[in-house]
């Protein structure tokens, strides 16, 4: 049995015997007066249905356990996004809700973590920094100020766009960070 | 990497603004006592306790403010009209050594009382008090909690018994526990189907359950508490009140609490006598509101993480260390 307070993102709870939820986000909450919660947001592992319960601290829990494998990303098409095991050469396909908003970090040649239960991949895991080639950066602009940094918005070459700092120019490799979204830093090439 | 001058400078500014703010409105910056005897009855709070010990050896039960409530309403009673304070509080019990959080252990609370104000004109005065401090683009919508409550349940907040409510969770799909209370299925509906569902750039939730405030007065029809909390992107800024002013009932309140509070096997602080007693002397209405000021700081610096405005957070202290 575990606790609603050793939630964390991708850990999979078992709710009624079976129904498998994993933790797409959380947030504690303590109301005024009252028990403590943990507001949880989860997806449904087989019908991807997306729910949101609130886990009083106090109460138990089953999380399952599951398994990770490296995978690199291949393609994503209509039924879905391919990684291949670069050991054996096995493929797996998972479909556009077990990826969820994590498809826009996405870029051929990714290494991830299939996250799988019961040998079946249900998530990726993303690594913390990834690499991207800035594309396309707009010159000569005087930046967004707001917030004291400045900054402005460049597209990748998968397409992700992000706010980075001005000095970075079209070419320069950077790496972004998958937990915040945000610029982390610029790679010495 | 927080910019710790940056925060500083800014945490500067926002108490200075909160200053002319209330100055400006004839209202009187008091201090208040951190270390009490009395420093809280609510069952769900746990105070840090301590002992204070006499010259003499003599030891008495103490324990640290988890907010500066009952000091404040002491001073109404001696006659102060309009009063705020800024001062540290401490709760314990919430402290999470992992993951995001919006919990302090010690955190600083920013409280005000007027007499003579009712808690819509409270609202009022919250309202331009939080965007006077940079937060809040729109007006904040305002939305009554048991309207809400009903559109959400089909059920009367006011006469929903404990049956109705766990009823109520399973139409929703919401998990209950057997240990599952009033206040848990309440609870578990308002932070899932309510709550989330808030206007992000701002909302006032109003009317609360009577036994969800135990130092509000009741509204005009008896049904509810007179209270009040912010929510600004998804965070809860503030709970305020109509305050309570009858002695006969904060006793009753006090002793209920303290009953539940021996049930759960927490501390049972004295009852402040000088509290009850100065009470009849406030004026009806009375209105106050104690408000987080560092996750204001957090919202006017638009960041996400509570940590990220404190140049000291526990989780650095008792857990990650830097060597």
């Amino acid at each position: 049995m575990a606790s609603p307070n050793d939630i964390k993102k991708s850990t999979v709870i078992n709710l009624n015997n079976g129904d498998l939820w994993i933790v797409v986000d959380f947030q504690r909450v303590s109301p005024g007066k009252g028990s403590s919660f943990v507001r949880t947001r989860m997806r449904n592992i087989k019908s991807g249905k997306i729910m949101e319960q609130a886990f009083k601290s106090a109460e138990s829990l089953t999380f399952e356990e599951v398994s990770y494998r490296k995978m690199q990303f291949l393609f994503g098409d209509q039924t879905g996004f391919t990684f291949m095991d670069n050991g054996n050469y096995e493929q797996v396909t998972l479909s556009a809700d077990m990826i969820g908003d994590d498809v826009k970090y996405l870029k051929e040649g990714l290494e991830v973590s299939i996250m799988l239960h019961n040998e079946s991949p249900i998530s990726i895991e993303l690594p913390k920094k990834i690499e991207y080639i800035v594309k396309s950066s707009p010159m000569a602009v005087k930046g967004d100020t707001s917030g004291g940094n400045v900054t402005k918005e460049v597209e990748c070459d998968n397409g992700l766009k992000v706010a980075v700092p001005i000095f970075i120019k079209e070419g320069d490799h950077i790496l972004v960070n998958t937990e915040t979204g945000l610029y982390a830093e610029r790679v010495q090439q | 990497m927080k910019d710790i001058e940056k925060v500083i400078i800014a945490r500067n500014k926002m108490y200075e603004t909160i200053r002319a703010f209330f100055a400006g409105r004839g209202y009187l910056d008091v201090e208040t006592p951190i270390l009490v005897a009395s420093p809280d009855m609510s069952p769900n709070l746990t105070p840090f306790e301590t002992t204070l010990v006499g010259a003499d050896g003599s030891r008495r039960l103490a324990g640290l403010i988890t907010s500066p409530e009952f000091s404040m309403k002491k001073l109404l009673g001696l006659g102060l009209e309009r009063i705020f304070t800024i001062t540290k509080v401490f709760r314990n019990g919430d402290f999470y050594p992992e993951g995001p959080s919006q919990h302090n252990p010690e955190f600083v609370m920013l409280e005000w009382y007027q007499q003579g104000m009712d808690y819509q004109g409270g609202m009022n005065e919250t309202e331009e008090l939080v965007r006077t401090c940079g937060v809040g683009e729109k007006t904040f919508a305002r939305v009554h909690l048991p309207t809400q409550f009903k559109e959400v349940t089909g059920l009367e907040l006011c006469d929903a018994t404990e049956e109705d409510l766990k009823a109520a969770c399973k139409r929703l799909n919401l998990g209950t526990d057997p240990t599952d209370t009033w206040s848990d299925y309440f609870h578990r509906i308002v932070v899932t189907q309510i709550e989330p569902h808030l206007p992000p750039e701002g909302a006032f939730l109003y009317d609360f359950p009577l036994q969800q405030a135990a130092l509000a007065r009741t509204t005009p029809d008896g049904k509810y508490a007179e209270r009040f909390e912010l929510y600004v992107r998804g965070v809860e800024l503030c709970n305020a009140f109509g305050e309570l002013t009858d002695a006969t009932e904060q006793r009753r309140r006090f002793e209920g609490e303290a009953a539940e509070r021996v049930r759960i096997g927490k501390t049972v602080y004295p009852i402040d006598e000088e509290l009850l007693r100065l009470l009849p002397s406030l004026r009806q209405p009375t209105f106050g509101n104690a408000l987080g000021l560092d996750r204001l700081l957090m919202l006017a610096m638009g960041k996400e993480n509570l940590e990220e405005v404190l140049v000291f957070p526990a989780k650095e202290l008792f857990v990650n260390p830097k060597s």
